[in-house]
């Protein structure tokens, strides 16, 4: 409770820079990287046997083909049998990390050259993109970093990216809960004017941001 | 009747919806209504509810009369406020000329703006209704039960976190200000 306050500003801030990245790259290249990031993680993960198996698969046929099999080589056959497997079950999720962090920074890459900036302007949609891109890879990559620094948060990790990205969502809304009851229990006596103030500075912003009429 | 937080905070959501609906531009002027209501009563409940409690009662006669003065102050204040915010609605108040942010900022500000409104519209009539023993269930309304959250809500309300006048006199001020500056 006592770190909450400094853990939204934290979490803020970390949104806040997402939200500028997002700003400058424009609302196309954050819709890509998102739609890429997000559905790919999502896809990989789901399939991450299939795709497993895909790769040992081809993984054997190289073998296969070193040992000529495709020029007729009959003992190649034998070697197949004994070929070792490149990806064994227990390292699936870290191949399907490693796929995935490779085609997202290859569509941030490809987002930069390829889109023009006439085509993705900025804007506070962008921002509002970018910012969820920062809350999917928060809840990808905080519980692998977490674990990193206490190895026994590993056994508590979510199942899934979903659930991870949906429990970060929970946190930290009860955080923001935390902190906006401490800061009403500090503001008690000041409580009038911290309210007055908010309410004055959202009126003034709305009544400056007309625009005179053509 | 449900929960009184469903009740209020039904009427508050259809406010916001409102605001949203009309554009930030037009919310204004209904802000500045629904605070003067809100300044006007605050100040006369403060100042002078013996007064208005004995001429209330002078004037009802018979079994009107015999009811109990929370009741009769409650449905007066709230009432009276009520008319103010159709006044502030329906009537005509200061305009901000200007045309508001395209969306989604325009959108956005709409929602806080009306947003606002529904805040101190719901929470002025929940205030009425609770200082003054809810009136409200008399007509099977409202059930005057509260559960945690709505006890949270109280803490909340627009006179309880601002319970002088003199301070709804600030934005009204420079809102006008704002208007004649242009």
């Amino acid at each position: 409770m006592s770190d909450s306050i400094e853990l939204t500003i934290a979490f803020l801030l970390y949104l806040l820079l997402f939200g500028w990245i997002g700003y400058r790259r424009g609302l196309v290249r954050e819709m890509a990287v998102f739609a890429v990031g997000f559905g790919s993680y999502l896809f990989l993960w789901r399939y991450a046997n299939a795709l497993r198996t895909l790769i040992n698969l081809f993984w054997k046929f190289l073998y296969f083909a070193r040992a000529g099999g495709l020029a007729g080589n009959g003992d190649a056959l034998d070697l197949l049998r004994e070929a070792p497997n490149l990806v064994r079950p227990e390292q699936t999720s870290t191949v399907v990390f490693l796929l995935w962090a490779a085609l997202l920074l290859l569509t941030y890459l490809v987002t930069n050259m390829l889109v023009p900036d006439t085509v993705s302007r900025p804007g506070i949609r962008a921002a509002l993109v970018g910012m969820v891109n920062g809350l999917v890879y928060l809840g990808i990559f905080l519980p692998l970093l977490a674990s990193l620094v206490a190895p026994e948060i590993r056994d508590r990790l979510p199942a899934s990216p979903e659930e991870s990205v949906l429990r970060i969502l929970g946190r930290t809304w009860a955080l923001f809960g935390d902190s906006l009851d401490l800061f009403w229990d500090a503001s008690s006596a000041q409580r009038p004017f911290v309210f007055m103030a908010l309410v004055i500075l959202l009126l003034v912003l709305a009544a400056r941001s007309l625009r005179p009429a053509t | 009747m449900g929960a009184l937080e469903i009740y209020f905070g039904t009427i508050a959501l259809i406010i916001a919806l409102v605001g949203v609906a009309r554009g930030y531009s037009k919310e204004l002027g209904s802000t500045m209504i629904i605070m003067v209501g809100i300044f006007l009563l605050s100040f006369v409940e403060q100042q002078f509810n013996p007064t208005v409690q004995r001429l209330v009662t002078q004037a009802l006669r018979g079994e009107l009369a015999e009811m109990d003065p929370p009741f009769l102050l409650g449905t007066l204040y709230s009432t009276v406020f009520v008319a103010m915010v159709f006044a502030g609605y329906a009537g005509q108040v200061i305009v901000f000329d200007g045309r508001p942010l395209p969306p989604p900022q325009g959108t956005i500000l709409s929602l806080l703006i009306g947003g606002l409104n529904g805040y101190l519209v719901a929470g002025t009539l929940w205030y009425f209704q609770h200082v003054y023993g809810y009136p409200l269930s008399r007509f099977g309304l409202v059930v005057p039960d509260l559960s945690p959250v709505a006890q949270a809500l109280l803490r909340i309300l627009p006179q309880a976190v601002v319970p002088s006048p003199t301070w709804w006199m600030i934005p009204i001020a420079v809102l006008l200000l704002m208007r004649v500056r242009g």
